[in-house]
C-alpha cells in the first residue's frame, strides 16, 4: 500500500499533463468542456445510463433469454412470474422477449427517423435563413406544401402498399420521416433569419470567414439547442406514430413486432391480464423519457451560459 | 485660400491638400449608400429609398485617427460598414492604397480583410457567445490558413490588449464591457490591419472604463502605426484620440478639419450647435454658456431637403440655402465648411 505513491504507475503522470499543454488541442478541449458540464447533469447521465441498458437489453437481450420472441410456450396468459419476468400471452409468446423485440424494431425506427428528419430540416432551414430571398422562397413553400399534406393518409396508404412485408420497417421510418422535417425547418430558418444580422456574424465576414465557416462555426453552434430539443422530441413522436400505425394494423408486420403493436394487442386485455399492455408501455415510456432527459442535458452542455445543473 | 483637391468633397489631409503629400491608406470618393425601402408583406413595392451616405468623400493617412461624428441616423455607421464592404455602396470609390476595393471580388476581398478590420460597438453583441476567447482571437489566423504557433500569438494579443492569457479559455459572457471591447480589439489586431474602422468602439461603456479603452487603442496606434476610422457620437472622445474630425449630418460631410479647426474654430451652424452641447466639466463656464438648441428633429433621410440639408433646423437658413447645395470648400475660414454662411465662431 504504503509504496503505492512511489510506484512507477505514478510517475508518468505529469509527463502525461504536460503533453497535453502542449498538444491542447482547440476543438477537442470545447468539447471535453461539454463533456464535464454533461456529466454534472445528474439527471441526463443517470437517463443515458438507463437508456444505454435498455438498448443494450433490446438489442442483445433477445439472445440471453431462456425464450425467442416467436417461440409458443406451454404457459398460456400467466402473469408476471420468475419464469416469464413480464408474463405471456393467450397463445403463450413469452411477453418479455416480445418486448425486447419490439423495442429494437421501435428504437431503430425512431432513431432512423430522428437523425433523417433532423437533418433534412436542419438543413434546409439553414439554407433558406442563411440565403434568404429566392432559396428561402423556394424552400419555404415546399415546406408549406408537406404541411398542408395529410400526413396521415399518405403514411396509411404507403405502410398499406408495404403491408406484410418483413423489410417493410424501412420503408416506414423513411415515410415517417418525410413529414416529421418541417417544423425543424422553419425553426431553424427562424434562427439562422435572427443570428445572421447578429455583430459576431458580421465581425467574422469581416475577418474574411466564408460562409461556410460562418454557417459550420458560428451559427449552427448557436442553434443547437432547439435542433436537439426538436431531435429528442421527435424521437418520442416517432415511436407514437409507429405506435399509431400499428395500433390500426399498418405499422411493423408479424411475425415481427414493435412496442406499438404490443401495446395495441394488450390494451383490449389491459383489465384481465394488465401485463400484456402495462410491461410494453412503460418501457415505451421508460425509453422516450430517457432519451428526452439526455436531450435537456446535451443542450445545457453546449450552452456556455447555461451554469444552472438541475439535479 | 486653400482649395479642396478634386471633387471639392474630400476631407484635408493633415499636411495641407492639394499638394503632394503622403498618400491616403484609405481614400474614399463620393462614397452614396442607399437602401431600399419596401411596402406592403405579400406583394413588395419599393417605395423609396433611405438616403443613408450621400457622396461623402475622404482620406485617412498611415498612423492617423480621422473621427466621424454625427447625430444618430447621419450615415457614419454605413460608411464604416461600406468601407469594408459589409454594406455594398450604391455608388462611389473606396480605395485601398492603389487596390480599389469595390472592383475585387469576394475571394480577392476575403484575402484584402487582413488589412481592414472593425471593432464593433456592441461588445456583447459582437462576440460569438458559444466560442471561448482563445477561438474568437484565434479565428482570424485559422481564416486566413495562418495555423501555426496560433496559441502563442493568441496569447500575445491578449497580453497585448491588458487581458490575462490564462483567461482565454473562458467565454465572452464571464467578461465585462470593457474586457469584452478588449477582446474584439485583440481579433481585430490579429492580422495586423493597416486600418482599423472603430464603430463607436466606447459608447456602450461606462465611462470610467471607456478612458482605459481609449487609452489602450492610442497606445496600439502609437506601437504599430495602424490607421483609425473613428466614428462616434460622444464629442469629447472624438476630441482626445482624433488628429482630424469630419462631421456628418443625413448622410453629407457638414465639416472637416484638424481637431483644433473643428473643436476651437467651428464654422458651420451645425457644428456650433453640436459642440455647445457638450457638457463642460466646470460648472460655473457651464452654467454662464449659451447653448445653440436646434429646433425639431432631423427630417427624413427618405426625402432629404433640397439645397443644404442643415437649413430647415439652421438659424442662419437663407433662400439660397433651400435652392443651392452648400458645397464643402473653405470660405475663409481655414478648413472646408458645407455652410454659405460659413463663419468661425467659438463655442466650447
Amino acid at each position: 500500500m504504503a509504496d503505492l505513491a512511489h510506484s512507477p504507475v505514478g510517475a508518468p503522470k505529469p509527463a502525461a499533463t504536460d503533453e497535453m499543454v502542449e498538444f491542447g488541442v482547440a476543438a477537442t478541449s470545447q468539447w471535453r468542456r461539454v463533456l464535464r458540464r454533461f456529466l454534472r447533469h445528474k439527471l441526463a447521465v443517470c437517463s443515458l445510463v438507463v437508456l444505454v441498458i435498455l438498448v443494450l437489453a433490446s438489442f442483445l437481450g433477445g439472445s440471453l433469454i431462456a425464450y425467442r420472441y416467436d417461440e409458443l410456450t406451454k404457459d398460456f396468459s400467466s402473469a408476471p412470474s420468475l419464469r416469464h419476468w413480464f408474463g405471456t400471452d393467450t397463445i403463450g409468446h413469452d411477453t418479455f422477449a416480445q418486448v425486447l423485440r419490439g423495442a429494437r424494431r421501435s428504437l431503430i425506427v425512431a432513431l432512423l427517423v430522428a437523425v433523417l428528419s433532423t437533418s433534412v430540416g436542419a438543413l434546409i432551414g439553414v439554407l433558406a435563413g442563411y440565403y434568404r430571398g429566392i432559396v428561402d422562397l423556394a424552400l419555404m413553400r415546399l415546406t408549406d406544401l408537406f404541411l398542408t399534406i395529410p400526413s396521415f393518409v399518405v403514411l396509411l396508404v404507403v405502410s398499406a402498399r408495404y403491408r406484410g412485408e418483413s423489410g417493410n420497417w424501412l420503408a416506414l421510418s423513411l415515410v415517417i420521416a418525410g413529414f416529421f422535417w418541417m417544423q425543424l425547418a422553419r425553426v431553424v430558418r427562424g434562427i439562422f433569419l435572427s443570428l445572421r444580422e447578429r455583430e459576431f456574424v458580421e465581425a467574422a465576414r469581416a475577418l474574411g470567414a466564408t460562409d461556410r465557416r460562418i454557417i459550420l462555426r458560428h451559427l449552427l453552434p448557436n442553434s443547437l439547442g432547439p435542433i436537439i430539443v426538436n431531435a429528442t422530441l421527435l424521437v418520442g413522436a416517432a415511436i407514437v406514430t409507429e405506435t399509431a400505425l400499428s395500433f390500426l394494423g399498418f405499422g411493423i408486420a408479424p411475425p415481427d413486432t414493435s412496442l406499438g403493436r404490443l401495446v395495441a394487442e394488450g390494451a383490449v386485455a389491459s383489465r384481465t391480464r394488465w401485463w400484456l399492455f402495462y410491461m410494453p408501455g412503460l418501457y415505451l415510456v421508460l425509453i422516450s423519457l430517457c432519451i428526452n432527459f439526455v436531450g435537456d442535458g446535451l443542450r445545457d452542455a453546449i450552452d456556455p451560459q447555461q451554469n444552472r445543473v438541475r439535479a | 485660400m486653400t482649395t479642396v483637391p478634386e471633387d471639392g468633397l474630400a476631407a484635408m489631409g493633415p499636411e495641407a491638400a492639394g499638394t503632394d503629400g503622403p498618400r491616403p491608406v484609405l481614400s474614399v470618393r463620393n462614397l452614396v449608400k442607399h437602401f431600399p425601402v419596401h411596402s406592403g408583406e405579400v406583394i413588395r413595392r419599393r417605395v423609396g429609398d433611405i438616403h443613408a451616405v450621400c457622396g461623402v468623400s475622404f482620406d485617412l493617412f498611415q498612423g492617423e485617427t480621422l473621427g466621424l461624428v454625427g447625430e444618430s441616423g447621419s450615415g457614419k455607421s454605413t460608411i464604416a460598414r461600406c468601407v469594408l464592404r459589409l454594406h455594398e455602396p450604391t455608388a462611389g470609390s473606396v480605395r485601398f492604397g492603389d487596390i480599389d476595393l469595390l472592383a475585387q471580388n469576394r475571394k480577392q476581398m476575403r484575402r484584402l480583410r487582413r488589412e481592414l478590420q472593425i471593432v464593433f460597438q456592441d461588445p456583447y453583441a459582437s462576440l460569438d457567445p458559444r466560442m471561448t476567447v482563445d477561438d474568437i482571437v484565434g479565428e482570424p489566423f485559422r481564416i486566413h490558413g495562418l495555423k501555426d504557433n496560433v496559441e502563442a500569438e493568441t496569447r500575445e494579443l491578449l497580453r497585448l490588449v491588458g487581458l490575462n492569457p490564462e483567461h482565454g479559455n473562458r467565454y465572452p459572457h464571464e467578461f465585462s464591457g470593457g474586457q469584452r471591447q478588449r477582446i474584439g480589439i485583440a481579433r481585430a489586431l490579429a492580422l495586423e490591419p493597416k486600418v482599423i474602422v472603430l464603430d463607436e468602439p466606447v459608447s456602450a461603456l461606462d465611462v470610467s472604463i471607456q478612458a482605459g479603452v481609449v487609452n489602450l487603442l492610442e497606445d496600439l496606434q502609437e506601437r504599430l502605426g495602424v490607421a483609425y476610422l473613428f466614428v462616434a457620437h460622444d464629442l469629447s472622445v472624438v476630441r482626445h484620440i482624433c488628429d482630424r474630425v469630419a462631421v456628418m449630418y443625413l448622410g453629407r460631410i457638414m465639416e472637416t478639419g484638424t481637431r483644433d479647426d473643428i473643436y476651437k474654430r467651428p464654422s458651420h451652424p451645425y457644428t456650433q450647435a453640436l459642440l455647445s452641447a457638450v457638457p463642460l466639466p466646470d460648472p460655473v463656464a457651464e452654467r454662464g454658456r449659451v447653448r445653440i438648441v436646434l429646433k425639431g428633429d432631423p427630417p427624413s433621410t427618405v426625402a432629404p431637403p433640397s439645397g443644404c440639408r442643415f437649413r430647415t433646423r439652421c438659424w442662419k437658413a437663407q433662400d439660397i440655402c433651400a435652392e443651392e447645395e452648400p458645397a464643402l470648400v473653405d470660405r475663409g475660414q481655414g478648413h472646408p465648411s458645407a455652410c454659405h454662411f460659413a463663419e468661425v465662431e467659438e463655442v466650447v
